[in-house]
């Protein structure tokens, strides 16, 4: 088992009735590494994305998390293994301010009796406090301190965003499952993004990312995975892959709007 | 300010019946019953984010249920009022566990369902419930430590007791864990199971706390009225509960009170003829809900913000 | 006798298959929930009614200008309260809901305002019809058998308009794909007031009809729109042929439930399997599981 990986996803598949948006697909992520996996639009990255977060049930192979099967659990039992996402397009409680959408998510999982929080006990305002105390951790660190009060549904996309990633590292994950994280961002607000992924990653988070635009990434990974037409195409180091002729052709061939 | 509104209504709706006549206490403990169904309503809407058109179920159940037990068997309406919400809380139970699965139309139309069940149950379960005719002669509560509730004043308190602690307990459960969740939910179901949070139990757990004040209105319905029949308990009770909410504001628990005051107790003041109640009813959910869906309440936040906007303007 | 109650079954079964055609055709088209419905029904009724009194008209003139004013009347609703919602984007509450309360308004103010110009007093339709037919040992009036005959008609014109016609194609296209269906450039406005229009048209009918067998009064749209509402969850949501075999359907099951179960308790054993239905098959019985 020594030799188990992080994560492993071994040749998963997933067809929609014929149409086979991911035929076979293998790689590992190493413990403390941020892996992008890259591909032109519809090569079957987020479809990819969503069998390794539990989204979709799997056509074939599975995915194991320090060699534990994960596929087949429900997504928030992977999430409560240590395995937390963002959403593409991104998911908040938009009535909710950005503070109160932290402590929701925090909140869920808490040991907070129902009676004892109801008639706000000792015990129950406690853990309130200490939510409130981790609340202005992520808040840090996903910069968003300044925003603490805003309605989350009122806030630029950019922020929203970053809000989605502080969502996904309130549950505590080992592992960190981002969906285009720099879709809609300036490249001002890419930049300092990026720099959040590499604090993420520093803090001993495992990051695994998909993203769109290969020139965002190039950056930040320690290796990329390239898929394409539902197969992986290509993996190494971003020198390499950018090196690499299969990736060019793939992505000057198939869609000109990145 | 909010800190002061809860007591200030308090001191208000206790000192008026020492000012105002017998009609009006009355009058008055009508809105507070109203007040208390349209809190319950005020959940569903606000916090669960759904139309329930079967809530009069709740209100129906609890109201036979007590009665019945007070007549049919003796006992004290101490005594038959919390049986009465304990069913009524296991009955919500059971049917929020079948229904709350479903989304939108079909969720209101097996709600629907639900209450004309209960209605037609009533009207045609002769030997106990006495049919359309109802039931009759219903008592006032037994005295209580000392208390009688004989007079029309001293029920109007027992009904305004109800409706502050009701409301006091609301405000919190709203600002508690289960407050939150709710409101996760009705947000986003799909992030709100993501991040942990058991859809299902939530749901029923609030329908659960609804159906308990919907019965609270319940059980003060037949002593208040001496009469209980099926025909006050059709899907246009639940309407007006709705409208009442609508009216106050969605998603907030004042706005519920506001709405019933608005619609129960102005009507009858200005004395409307029976037929142009239902009509009132009707245009005024039309236009609020076109108009200013925020009720009354987000009316007035708006009217706020518009000062504070010109008062920063000015300077 | 068994005969006997399942043609009476038919007879009522065809007036309600008619009362939920206009209720599911809004659904299916533009995913509308309306509670006015039994209301407008009601209110057609009352066009026939007052156009036979006040004009002298027979019954059979009576109806199809009762059904055009009923068809105006539902798209100027549609236009005035409705549409501004479809429109806006959801501010408190999702726009669905908002459908829903602005339906249920209306619910109370047309019912309302019926009973301040025509009053409570039930008045039945004369259709001008009589004498009996006799199949084998089962007895049914000419009336009755009119009533079938209208539905036939009705559902008849119905699918040749979705079918055969321009602005059924694009109807159905629009059930089908709302953006779709916008992004080939049509108008789906002005495609949902038409189909307001049948609606209305359909309710007319229903409601006259009904008011020929028992009465026209300001109360009666109320049964219709709950039968309507456990005929389209019979039939699926939204389906034409779903509300069809979902109103005979329980023309049949309410008839043979009033005589051989208990008549007071037939709406009860309606509504408890109305619940079955919605629980184990959300689709309806007709419709096809995801």
């Amino acid at each position: 088992m020594a030799s188990e990986p992080f994560l492993a996803v071994d040749h998963i598949a997933k067809h929609f009735g014929g149409v086979k948006a991911v035929k076979d697909v293998t790689f590992t992520v190493n413990r403390g590494e941020i892996l992008g996996l890259i591909g032109p639009n519809g090569a079957g990255k987020t479809t990819t994305f969503n069998l390794i977060s539990g989204l979709l049930p799997l056509t074939g192979g599975e995915v194991r998390l320090e060699g534990r099967r994960i596929s087949g659990e429900r997504p928030d039992r992977i999430a409560s293994l240590g395995v937390a996402r963002t959403f593409q397009g991104t998911r908040i409680f938009p009535a909710l301010t950005v503070r109160e959408n932290l402590e929701t998510a925090l909140l869920a999982r808490a040991p907070v009796g129902f009676w004892a929080d109801w008639f706000g006990l000792p015990a129950a305002r406690a853990i309130h406090a200490a939510i409130g105390g981790e609340v202005t951790n992520v808040l840090d660190f996903i910069g968003l301190s300044a925003q603490a009060e805003r309605i989350a549904g009122d806030m630029p996309y950019a922020h929203q965003s970053l809000l989605g990633v502080g969502l996904a590292l309130a549950l505590k994950p080992r592992l960190l499952l981002l969906d285009e994280p720099f879709a809609g961002m300036n490249p001002n607000e890419t930049a300092g993004a990026a720099a959040m992924v590499q604090r993420i990653r520093d803090s001993g988070v495992t990051v695994l990312f998909v993203e769109h635009d290969m020139a965002a990434v190039m950056g930040i990974c320690d290796r990329i995975v390239v898929v394409d037409q539902g197969s992986k195409i290509a993996e190494g180091a971003p020198a390499e892959i950018a090196a690499n002729p299969r990736v060019i052709e793939a992505y000057l061939g198939s869609d000109e709007d990145a | 300010m909010n800190k002061l509104a809860l007591p200030l209504f308090m001191i208000v709706m206790a000192a008026l019946p020492q000012v105002v006549s017998e009609y009006q206490v009355y009058l008055l403990t009508l809105t507070v019953i109203w007040a208390i169904m349209a809190l319950s309503m005020g959940l569903v809407l606000g916090y669960i984010g759904q139309i329930n058109l079967g809530q009069i179920a709740f209100v129906a159940i609890a109201a036979y249920a007590s009665t019945l037990l007070r007549l049919n068997f003796g006992l004290s309406f101490w005594l038959a009022a919390p049986i009465a919400l304990a069913v009524v809380v296991g009955i919500a139970a059971i049917v929020g566990l079948i229904t709350l699965r479903l989304r939108g139309p079909f969720f209101i139309l097996v709600m629907l369902a639900f209450a004309e069940i209960v209605r037609l149950i009533i009207a045609n379960w002769q030997e106990v419930t006495n049919g359309p005719l109802g039931l009759r002669g219903i008592a006032p509560p037994e005295p209580i430590f000392g208390v009688s509730f004989a007079s029309k004043t001293a029920f109007y308190y027992l009904a305004l007791v109800v409706l502050v602690v009701s409301l006091a307990a609301l405000l919190r459960l709203v600002r508690s864990k289960t407050g939150r969740m709710l409101v996760a939910v009705r947000e986003d179901e799909i992030l709100a199971e993501f991040v942990g949070i058991p859809i299902m139990r939530q749901k029923v757990t609030g329908l659960c706390i609804s159906a308990f004040v919907a019965g609270l209105g319940g059980i003060l319905l037949g002593p208040f009225l001496t009469i209980l029949a099926p025909s006050q308990f059709t899907l246009f009770a639940s309407v007006d509960m709705i409208v009442m909410v609508v009216v106050g504001g969605v998603g907030t628990l004042a706005g519920p009170i506001i709405g019933a005051a608005f619609l129960t107790y102005i009507p009858e003041l200005l004395s409307f003829a029976n037929h142009f109640r239902p009509i009132l009813m009707g245009v005024v959910l039309i236009v609020v809900t076109l108009f200013a869906p925020q009720g009354i309440l987000g009316l007035l936040r708006g009217f706020k913000r518009t000062l504070a906007r010109e008062a920063r303007d000015g300077q | 006798m068994l005969a006997q109650q399942v043609v009476n079954g038919i007879v009522l079964g065809s007036i309600y298959a008619l009362s939920a055609l206009g209720f599911t055709l809004i659904f299916g088209a533009a995913r509308l929930v309306n509670f006015a419905y039994g209301e407008i029904l009601m209110l057609g009724a009352f066009f026939t009614l007052t156009l036979m009194s006040a004009l002298g008209l027979p019954f059979f003139a009576a109806l199809p200008a009762g059904m055009a004013a009923t068809a105006l009347l539902s798209v100027i609703l549609f236009y005035l309260t409705i549409r501004p919602l479809t429109r806006k984007s959801y501010t408190s509450l999702q726009g669905e809901l908002q459908v829903i309360l602005v339906t249920l308004g209306l619910l109370y103010v047309l019912r309302e305002s019926a009973f301040i110009i025509w009053g409570s007093a039930p008045r039945k339709i004369e259709m001008g019809i009589s004498g009996i037919v006799m199949l084998g040992d089962v007895v049914l009036t000419r009336q009755r058998l009119v009533v079938i005959l209208i539905m036939a008609i009705m559902v008849t014109a119905l699918y040749l308009m979705l079918y055969r016609t321009r602005i059924g194609k694009a109807l159905r296209a629009i059930a089908q794909n709302r953006e779709g269906a916008a992004a080939i450039g049509l108008d789906g406005d002005r495609i949902i007031a038409f189909v307001f229009a049948v609606s209305g048209a359909l309710a007319c009918v229903a409601g006259s009809l009904l008011g020929t067998l028992y009465a026209v009064e300001p109360a009666m749209g109320g049964a219709p729109l709950l039968k309507a509402f456990v005929i389209v969850i019979f039939g699926g949501l939204g389906s034409v042929p779903g509300a069809i075999a979902g109103g005979l359907l329980l023309g049949l099951i309410e008839t043979l439930a009033g005589a051989y179960i208990s008549f007071a308790f037939k709406d009860i054993f309606t509504f408890l399997l109305l619940i079955a239905v919605l629980l184990l098959r959300p689709a309806g019985l007709f419709g096809r599981t995801r």
